[in-house]
């Protein structure tokens, strides 16, 4: 999967988890917790995201991304994207 | 009599109606919809037959908590979008009431079997995945925690047991609270209990759900009180009830549907599923007691009737031992099966309307009475002049609830 793929997947569950954001454009260089995500909001995201592209990812690699692009990396490192 | 509780807001879903005035109709006219049940979860070996109710759009029934109900289950958005009704319906939103005079009681537990199923489901393969908010979805409270959140409730909440009594167990806690003067304004919600293939099955293989003489038909197989029942037919549906003193309804010139005059919960002391007339007598022997009333006096019963050849036969025994044969009687879940958790509140909503208008509906299959002595309500509605009403609720452990209700002063 390429790395715009898991970004639109990505975008694609925020904006069901916090359907505010709805029409709100999402860019890479925003952080979840800056868009309003709370940290159960963040930790759905997150979740949903490795169960639509079938992989786990630990926490621990997580929490050092400092942005939605940071993340899609991460991700993409374990779907060999 | 015991102080005066009012019921000034009702909110109902069901397979036929949404809303109180098309619930209304839908009695009047007998309507039912009854099917194979189809929702995910629910497909087994064998078909079930139930009453599910539409796909509906949960998400915009409260304005700016789309994302809170995207996380709560299917039975706390059904009750969202019912006390959304009941709420008002009662007025609430004009009147000041501060909110931690309003509290909220759910009735039954266990109501989210399905949803429970559905996650396991989903993540049998991925545990590791399960998402977050299942850990705060799973629990009944989160319903009181949604609807708190929804309609800034603040004074006591919590869910209740009571099983297939669930609602009345509910209403009569929402009356404690007003008597406790713990509220002014307390809401018993029935909640749509989301069964699932399991819960199904294993009722059927107890013999208490029915279904399958009416295998190939299941407009006939709910069908209280007939000679051909075999056992009740699962129902989906929520009713949400406001309750309040009836002082404190007038100072604000709230309407009123009818009176709660009295109740009781009595238990068996036998865990066997088997319903005891003796326990069931007592229930409304002591709901009438507490309302100071004769059974004389009561007009009509909404009897627990669910379709269980057992337990149809005992309670017809329990009532003629009541002193309350002489009543209309009809059978509110020939038309929209054995709602559960849902079924005390729903009921009590189905009494207060037929009261208030002066009627009794219809009882869907009921050809031939197991006991012809009775002032049945047959397939066709009836006109009737009522003034109180016994309404009855039964369940697993033992349970046995009576409400006493009367028409609105």
């Amino acid at each position: 999967m390429t790395k715009d793929n898991i970004f639109e997947v990505m975008k694609g569950h925020i904006r069901c988890v916090e359907p505010e954001m709805e029409g709100t454009p999402i860019s890479p260089n925003d952080s979840l917790k800056l868009l309003g995500l709370d940290s159960v909001a963040r930790t759905e995201v997150l979740l949903l995201t490795m169960e639509s592209l079938g992989v786990t990812v630990p926490n621990t690699r997580l929490a050092a991304a400092q942005n939605v692009g940071e993340l899609v990396e991460i991700f993409a490192s374990y779907t060999g994207g | 009599m015991p102080q005066s509780l009012a019921i000034t807001g009702l909110g109902i879903i069901l397979p036929t109606a949404t809303g109180i005035q098309a619930f209304e109709e839908a009695l009047v006219a007998g309507r039912a919809r009854f099917d194979y049940l189809k929702r995910p979860g629910r497909e087994g070996r064998q078909r079930f037959i139930g009453s599910e109710i539409d796909e509906m759009e949960f998400e915009s029934v409260i304005a700016g908590k789309a994302g809170l109900l995207r996380t709560a289950s299917f039975s706390s958005q059904v009750a969202a979008a019912t006390v959304t009704q009941a709420w008002s319906d009662a007025g609430l939103d004009s009147r000041r009431i501060a909110p931690e005079r309003v509290s909220l009681i759910v009735g039954g537990s266990n109501f989210q079997q399905r949803h429970q199923q559905q996650t396991m489901q989903r993540y049998q393969s991925a545990p590791q995945l399960v998402r977050p908010t299942y850990a705060l979805s799973f629990w009944d409270t989160d319903m009181v925690g949604v609807l708190s959140e929804c309609f800034h409730v603040c004074g006591e909440g919590y869910s209740v047991g009571g099983a297939s009594a669930g609602g009345a167990v509910a209403l009569i806690h929402a009356a404690r609270q007003l008597q406790m003067g713990l509220a002014d304004v307390s809401i018993a919600v029935g909640p749509l209990f989301d069964i699932s293939f399991w819960e199904c099955q294993a009722l059927t293989n107890l013999g208490a759900m029915g279904g399958s003489r009416f295998a190939d038909q299941p407009a006939l197989a709910c069908r209280p009180f007939d000679a051909q029942h075999d056992g009740f037919i699962f129902g989906e549906g929520c009713a949400a009830i406001v309750l309040e003193r009836t002082d404190h309804a007038r100072q604000d010139g709230a309407k009123a549907y009818g009176r709660l005059c009295g109740w009781s919960m009595v238990l068996d002391g036998l865990r066997h599923p088997k319903p005891n007339a003796g326990g069931q007598l007592q229930a409304m022997r002591a709901a009438l007691k507490m309302a100071e009333m004769e059974p004389g006096q009561i007009d009509y019963v909404n009897p627990h009737g669910t379709g269980s050849p057992l337990g149809d036969s005992t309670e017809l025994d329990a009532l003629k031992a009541a002193g309350l044969s002489h009543c209309w009687i009809n059978a509110t879940k020939s038309l929209t099966g054995h709602c559960l958790t849902a079924s005390g509140a729903i009921e009590v909503v189905a009494t207060l309307l037929q009261l208030r208008a002066g009627f009794c509906h219809p009882t869907r299959n009921l050809r031939q009475p197991i006991d012809s002595s009775f002032r049945w309500v047959k397939e066709s509605v009836v006109e009737a002049d009522l003034r109180y009403a016994v309404s009855n609720s039964f369940a697993f452990g033992g349970v046995n609830t009576s409400l006493v209700l009367g028409k609105a002063a």
